[in-house]
């Protein structure tokens, strides 16, 4: 650059070329080589081949989890719970065709949000400032209806595990 | 920079094509495995909840159950708006909620089949592998019924001596 400042003060002493000095001295450097360039072209190429391989990807993988179960009968000799502990029970029954008639210890109650917030306040755990009645290992029962369809039966469990409690059972209403 | 230098210089590039060359393999490999893996699973509408408690599946050898709603006939692996746009308004739980088969890893069985064929299935596996994560992944408009009868196949594949763990299959990210 101050090479080329000084080339051009140099010719700016001719007064015929002074009009014209920036033009020529950006002239004459094009002329003698092309400003080196990265080609940017390939690295596209490689981009967009990569975004589109994200995409399609993108598409298979599911968000699916797993949430972690006890297998019925599998283990229950060994560590069954005494069954002087009365269960917390939970009992859903089918409404309709999709719905769900929803209870907890025999009380009506409308939704699992709500099932959430019951087993919240019932929960004893000192840890986080719960102060209920059942410690996080007593049972709890989930009666369900047979034509209660799955999504309602694994809420309710899923409103179960996630409060803390441990020892969730889910079987057949009778 | 002087004189000399710009003059003699030739454009320093990279030769980027092998480069693209490895990178186009790598997707072809991964489309094609991604699309593999995705044929073992059969689509289906797994419960959503507000709250998951769920995790991520770990790393142990596991066995997939998938228990299929019936549904009418879409044809062969429709797609998830598919899947959903066959249920009466659009209501994931608006079908049938009778189960129509169970698919054991990439073995398709019938439901009235599922009480003879399933646990032997099970068992075969546990046999080449004494620790198995099972992971029943039941469409969420299936009656609890069925899903009740396929648990009670699992844990009758229980084998002495063998380690059968119990996973219920959910949505971690709501459905778009």
């Amino acid at each position: 650059m101050a090479e080329a400042h000084q080339t051009a003060s140099l010719e700016l002493s001719d007064p015929l070329e002074e009009t014209v000095h920036h033009i020529s001295a950006r002239r004459r450097r094009g002329r003698d080589t092309t400003p080196p360039q990265l080609s940017l072209t390939s690295m596209i190429d490689v981009i967009f081949l990569l975004l589109v391989y994200f995409v399609v990807t993108a598409n298979f993988t599911q968000d699916e989890g797993v949430l972690k179960a006890n297998l019925p009968g599998a283990d229950a000799p060994s560590d069954a719970p005494p069954p002087t502990d009365e269960p917390l029970r939970i009992s859903i029954d089918p409404r309709g065709e999709t719905g769900y008639i929803l209870s907890l210890q025999n009380q009506n109650i409308q939704d699992f949000t709500q099932l959430t917030q019951l087993l919240v306040q019932y929960q004893r755990d000192d840890s986080k400032k719960r102060y209920g009645m059942y410690p996080k290992d007593h049972p709890v029962k989930i009666e369900i209806g047979d034509e209660v369809r799955w999504q309602h039966a694994l809420a309710a469990f899923n409103a179960a595990a996630k409060v803390g409690y441990e020892n969730v059972q889910m079987e057949p209403r009778r | 920079m002087s004189h000399v230098h710009r003059r003699g210089a030739v454009t320093p590039t990279m030769n980027i094509t092998p480069l693209i060359d490895v990178v186009f393999l790598l997707i072809i490999f991964f489309m094609i495995v991604s699309k593999i893996s995705a044929d073992e699973l059969p689509e289906l509408l797994v419960p959503e909840m507000d709250d998951p408690a769920a995790k991520a599946p770990g790393e142990m050898s596991r066995i997939v159950v998938s228990i299929l709603p019936t549904l009418p006939d879409v044809g062969k692996r429709p797609e998830g708006d598919a899947l959903q746009a066959n249920r009466t308004d659009n209501n994931p739980l608006n079908i049938a909620g009778d189960a129509r088969a169970v698919q054991v890893g990439i073995r398709l069985i019938p439901w009235d089949r599922m009480a003879e064929e399933l646990a032997p299935e099970i068992e075969a596996q546990l046999k080449q592998n004494a620790k198995l994560e099972v992971m029943v992944r039941a469409d969420a408009g299936v009656y609890f019924r069925d899903v009740q009868a396929v648990l009670r196949q699992v844990s009758a594949a229980q084998l002495p001596d063998t380690e059968l763990t119990l996973n219920f299959v959910m949505l971690i990210e709501p459905r778009l």
